[in-house]
Formats: structure tokens, C-alpha cells, sequence
């Protein structure tokens, strides 16, 4: 056989095209079929679960979504759903309790471990911060139950400060508060640990040569620091934003959405829609309408970022 | 803070350099750092006390700190009432269980999509992504019917089955794999080897840090579901620590002590765990540092 001493390196550069495209294919056969049946399936599921007035009752059936099919009208209800309404006022007030607290002393926490000397010190606290999140979940509300409770510990220490404490859980006005502050407790290792790598990240001339022009300690931590790791406050922002507007575990736990329905949120208010008023169909469009808000908030705060992000630090 | 400020002031590089080495007062941020570690601990050690008392004593006011009688009639009492050493064992297999097969299909799928070409690459890694924007509200009541459907209500199946393809996990192991250099495939390649060697010796080894890390994250993940379960388990002898727990609250709510002995044995594992795992971290961390 002759071979063309020119056509040997195409022919098996084509060959190892074809062998990457089939060894890919197999690669992501099983995560993609995972994802296809029991992600965008259930997505597409629901956009048609959403336009039906469906209850459960019934089989799920081509027949059944026909003659169930309600169109908007789901939607529409929820506009002018008095308990929507309340649970998104709910869900507000425990974000702009939780996000902007969490933020604020994880980053104080991150700042000051950072700042420690001793490396077994530095590990030490870091995982201290970082034990909430890695116990039960469950586990933990149950306790903070315990804790707030008009005579628990919360209040214990506040009595030490001449404080009367609330009934915080059983309280209408104290529940949201007082969850916040467990979620603060609970979550904010997770952020330190983001901090503390974008801190480590900064480089160390800035700060030197801010020194020669006599920034020191606060003064370089809000002209440096800051400008430096806002793309991981950003990114922390965004995370936290998206994680608690769906708060839904502690509530639960802790006060199932009470008393009365104050500390219902909408993932709470979605939930119990559709798995214990089984209005399926109606759950399925708080859901969608839960969904977009969270994803045009998302978008807006990419548009957003470049006012205040600073991205040029490599 | 303190620091004398030499400005307007010729200041040479060398003592610009201590002064930014020790900025804060090291006793200082000890202090404070400590009280804040005091408030993650002292919740700890309120669960492990309260476990130990009577339910006289757990409501106290002004609330005793220790029990007066350290017996174990909580614990005893615990194990009477709900099946704990089952749902703990359920807990840990099913966990790593569903942390092992997320790996088994994540790896391979986050090595094609960052580092293979081929068609509908694009397509299919965004199918994925679309998984993680949209919240788990949505897909909620479709996965349950079907894994009624399935004929898969209160089984393991249904607890396992879904849960494995998890979009996070590709992604996270994805930005991995696209930041290792393009050479290192190539150079077996050239040498007339075939991808499928260049994975095996290439691709694996170099990932084994990043699928430990990974695989921790999908772990804890699941050890800490709790709605998911609640919704697709309901006999008693199946269910996982969670949703046990909450299960011991309805039966317990008067009784404190008892529910903080099913919190103290629930989390203390988990605790020790972690510490050990935490090094483990720390150091890997430290060394890929050092390679960087």
C-alpha cells in the first residue's frame, strides 16, 4: 500500500476530531439525560401546569390539561391575591433584614481574621464560622427555637443588659427579625470563606504604596480594600439575595410560617399551596412568577454592577 | 487605628513595610473575634446541656445552665420513640450514595464541556444551566408526579434518583477543568496517543483535588435536604435525620429536652467530621497554593 506522505497528518488530524466528538458524547450522556428528565422536563412541566385550574385529583393526562386549561388565569389571581401580596411583603422585610446585616459582619469577620498573624489562629476561627453550616440544618432551627424563646438564652443575655426581651417567634412584629438573625448566624460562613480568599487576593504593593501616601487602616481598607473585592461582594450579594428571597427551611422548622401567617414568605406560601391546599396548578404559577422576579433581578444586577464593580485588579 | 501616621513625612520603604504588616492590634481582633466564636459555641453547648434536663429545667426562668442530674433517660427516650439509629445510617448511605454517582456523571460531563470540542457543546452545557437558574419551586411539583408515576413514592429511588444530575456540581468542576493548561492533553496527542489515554492520564489525575471538593459540597448538599424527602418519604423506618428530627418535634413539642438529645446526636457527628475534613481542606488548599 502507498501511502501519500502529505495526507497522513490531516487524516489522522480528522481522526482525533472524530475520536474528541465521540468520547465528549459519551462523557455527557449520563448527566445530560439526568438533567433532561429530571430538570428541563419538569421546567416544561410546569409552564403547563401553571395554565390549568389542576388539583391533584385528577391523573396527570393530555386530556385532563385540556379540559383543566385555564390560560392566564392563574396568574391573574395571584396579582390580586391578598396573601401573595403579604408573603412577598414578608419575604422583603426578612431580605433587607438578613442581606445587608449578613454581608456587613461576614466581611468584618473575613477583614479581622485576615488581619490575624498566627496561621493556626486564622484556621481556627475560620472554622469556627464555617460550623453552623455543616450541621443539620434542621438540627439548628430546632435549637434557635430554643433559644428564642421568651425564656431562652436570647433573651437570658439581653436581661443581662437591663433588655426585656420579645417573644420574638411568637411575636408577629419579632418573627422575621428573629429568623434573620438565625440565618445570620447559620450563613454568614459561607461568605467569610469567599472574603477571606478575595482578601488573600489583594496585592500587597497597593497597600504599601498607599502607605507612602499616608492611607492607613480605615482609610485603605474603603479606598483599597473595598474597590479590590467588590467583584466578591458582588458575587456574595448576588448569592445571598437569591438564597434568601427563597428562604424556606427555617421558616418551616421554626414557626410554620406563623403566628397567624407572619412569617409566611412566598417559597412558604408556594409550598404549602400546592402540598397541603393542593392547588397545584396555582402553586406551579407563583412558582414561574417567583422564578422570572428572581431572574430579572439577577439580569438588573449584572447591568447594575458595572457602576460599582471593579474588575481590573489582575 | 492607633498607628502614628509618619505623613508628609520621607518614609523609607523598609518602615513602610512594618507598619503595614501589624495595622491592628493582634490582642484586639483576638478579643473580638473570640466573642463572636463564643456565639457560634454557646448554642452548641445549650443543645448538648439541655439534652441532659428535665423539662422543668429546660423552661427556668432565670434558665439554669446545667442540669442537676446528668442522666441519659433523654437519650433513652429518644430511642424509644423514633427509629434514630436507622434514619442516621439512611442519612449517611443515601448521602454518599447521591454525592458518588453526581461525581460519577459531573466529572466526565464538566472535562467534555470545558475541555472537548465537538457539536451542540454549547447546547447542551446551557440545558444545564438553565437547570441552576431556575428555583427549585418550579420543578418542584412536576418531579413529584413523576416520581409517583414511576411508582417511586416512599422508596429510596425516589430520594436517590433525582438528586443525582446536579447542574452546580458540572459547573463547579467545569471552571476547574477550563483553567488547566491546553497543553497538557496535547503533549500525549502528539506523541500518538488517543484522547481516551489522555483522560485516563491526564484529565483524572490532575482532578482529583477539585472531585474531593466537589464531592464534599454534593455530600453536605444532600446531608442537609430536608424538603425534598420530607415530600417523597413517609414511613418511618426510610426517612433520613432531617426530617426525623422534625418528625420528633410534632411528637415532642412540650418535651425540649428529649428533641435537643435527637439535635446533639444528629449534629456531633457531623461536628468531628468536620474537623477532620477541615484539615484535610486547609492543607490541600495550602498546597495547591504552593504549586500556583
Amino acid at each position: 500500500m502507498l501511502i501519500q506522505p502529505t495526507r497522513k497528518p490531516k487524516e489522522k488530524l480528522s481522526n482525533l476530531r472524530q475520536q474528541e466528538a465521540l468520547l465528549a458524547y459519551l462523557l455527557i450522556l449520563p448527566s445530560t439525560i439526568g438533567i433532561l428528565v429530571f430538570a428541563v422536563f419538569p421546567i416544561l412541566a410546569s409552564m403547563g401546569i401553571s395554565m390549568t385550574s389542576w388539583g391533584g385529583l385528577t391523573q396527570p393526562s393530555l386530556e385532563n390539561f385540556r379540559s383543566q386549561f385555564n390560560g392566564i388565569e392563574n396568574y391573574q389571581t395571584a396579582l390580586s391575591d391578598d396573601r401573595v401580596v403579604r408573603s412577598i411583603q414578608h419575604t422583603l422585610t426578612y431580605v433587607l433584614l438578613s442581606v445587608p446585616i449578613g454581608i456587613a459582619v461576614s466581611l468584618a469577620i473575613a477583614t479581622l481574621i485576615h488581619n490575624l498573624k498566627a496561621g493556626w489562629l486564622r484556621t481556627f476561627f475560620r472554622t469556627t464560622y464555617y460550623l453552623p453550616m455543616v450541621t443539620i440544618g434542621v438540627a439548628v432551627a430546632l435549637l434557635w427555637q430554643l433559644l428564642l424563646n421568651p425564656q431562652g438564652l436570647i433573651n437570658l443575655m439581653l436581661s443581662w443588659f437591663g433588655i426585656k426581651g420579645p417573644a420574638w417567634l411568637a411575636s408577629p412584629e419579632w418573627v422575621l427579625p428573629a429568623i434573620a438573625l438565625f440565618s445570620v448566624w447559620q450563613g454568614s460562613g459561607t461568605s467569610v470563606i469567599l472574603f477571606l480568599t478575595a482578601l488573600s487576593n489583594v496585592r500587597k504593593e497597593l497597600y504599601e504604596a498607599a502607605q507612602l501616601d499616608g492611607a492607613t487602616g480605615w482609610n485603605a481598607f474603603l479606598k483599597i480594600t473595598l474597590p479590590m473585592i467588590s467583584p466578591t461582594i458582588f458575587l456574595v450579594m448576588v448569592l445571598s439575595l437569591i438564597s434568601s428571597i427563597q428562604v424556606f427551611d427555617a421558616v418551616l422548622v421554626m414557626t410554620n410560617g406563623g403566628p397567624g401567617d407572619s412569617s409566611t414568605t412566598i417559597a412558604v406560601y408556594i409550598y404549602k399551596t400546592a402540598f397541603q391546599y393542593f392547588k397545584y396548578g396555582y402553586s406551579a404559577a407563583l412558582a414561574w412568577i417567583l422564578a422570572i422576579f428572581l431572574i430579572v433581578l439577577t439580569l438588573i444586577q449584572w447591568r447594575v454592577q458595572r457602576q460599582w464593580v471593579n474588575y481590573d485588579q489582575q | 487605628m492607633t498607628n502614628s501616621k509618619p505623613q508628609n513625612l520621607p518614609v523609607t520603604h523598609e518602615k513602610a513595610r512594618k507598619t503595614v504588616k501589624a495595622p491592628l492590634n493582634q490582642y484586639l481582633i483576638v478579643f473580638v473575634l473570640s466573642l463572636g466564636a463564643l456565639m457560634i459555641f454557646l448554642p452548641f453547648l445549650w443543645m448538648i446541656f439541655t439534652s441532659f434536663k428535665t423539662p422543668t429545667e429546660a423552661y427556668a426562668w432565670p434558665p439554669v445552665w446545667l442540669p442537676k442530674e446528668w442522666n441519659l433517660k433523654n437519650f433513652q427516650q429518644l430511642f424509644d420513640t423514633i427509629p434514630f439509629l436507622k434514619m442516621f445510617v439512611n442519612s449517611v448511605w443515601t448521602s454518599v450514595a447521591i454525592a458518588s454517582l453526581n461525581i460519577l456523571t459531573a466529572a466526565p460531563a464538566a472535562y467534555a464541556f470545558a475541555r472537548l470540542r465537538f457539536p451542540g457543546n454549547d447546547l447542551f452545557f446551557s440545558s444545564h444551566l438553565l437547570s441552576m437558574i431556575v428555583p427549585w419551586q418550579v420543578t418542584l411539583i412536576p418531579t413529584f408526579l413523576m416520581v409517583k408515576q414511576f411508582g417511586w413514592y416512599d422508596s429510596y429511588a425516589a430520594l436517590i434518583i433525582p438528586s443525582i444530575s446536579n447542574a452546580f456540581t458540572v459547573f463547579l468542576l467545569f471552571q476547574f477543568f477550563r483553567n488547566l493548561p491546553k497543553s497538557l492533553e496535547e503533549s500525549i496527542l502528539v506523541d500518538g496517543g488517543t484522547w481516551f489515554t489522555a483522560l485516563w492520564h491526564i484529565g483524572i489525575p490532575a482532578s482529583r483535588g477539585a472531585i474531593a471538593a466537589a464531592w464534599l459540597f454534593a455530600f453536605l448538599g444532600n446531608w442537609q435536604n430536608f424538603l425534598w424527602p420530607l415530600i417523597v418519604l413517609q414511613s418511618q423506618d426510610k426517612m433520613v435525620l432531617p426530617v426525623g428530627l422534625l418528625s420528633l418535634q410534632n411528637q415532642f413539642s412540650v418535651n425540649v429536652p428529649v428533641l435537643m438529645a435527637g439535635a446533639t446526636l444528629a449534629s456531633l457527628p457531623t461536628i468531628i467530621a468536620y474537623l477532620f475534613v477541615q484539615r484535610y481542606l486547609t492543607d490541600s488548599a495550602i498546597t495547591s497554593g504552593i504549586k500556583g
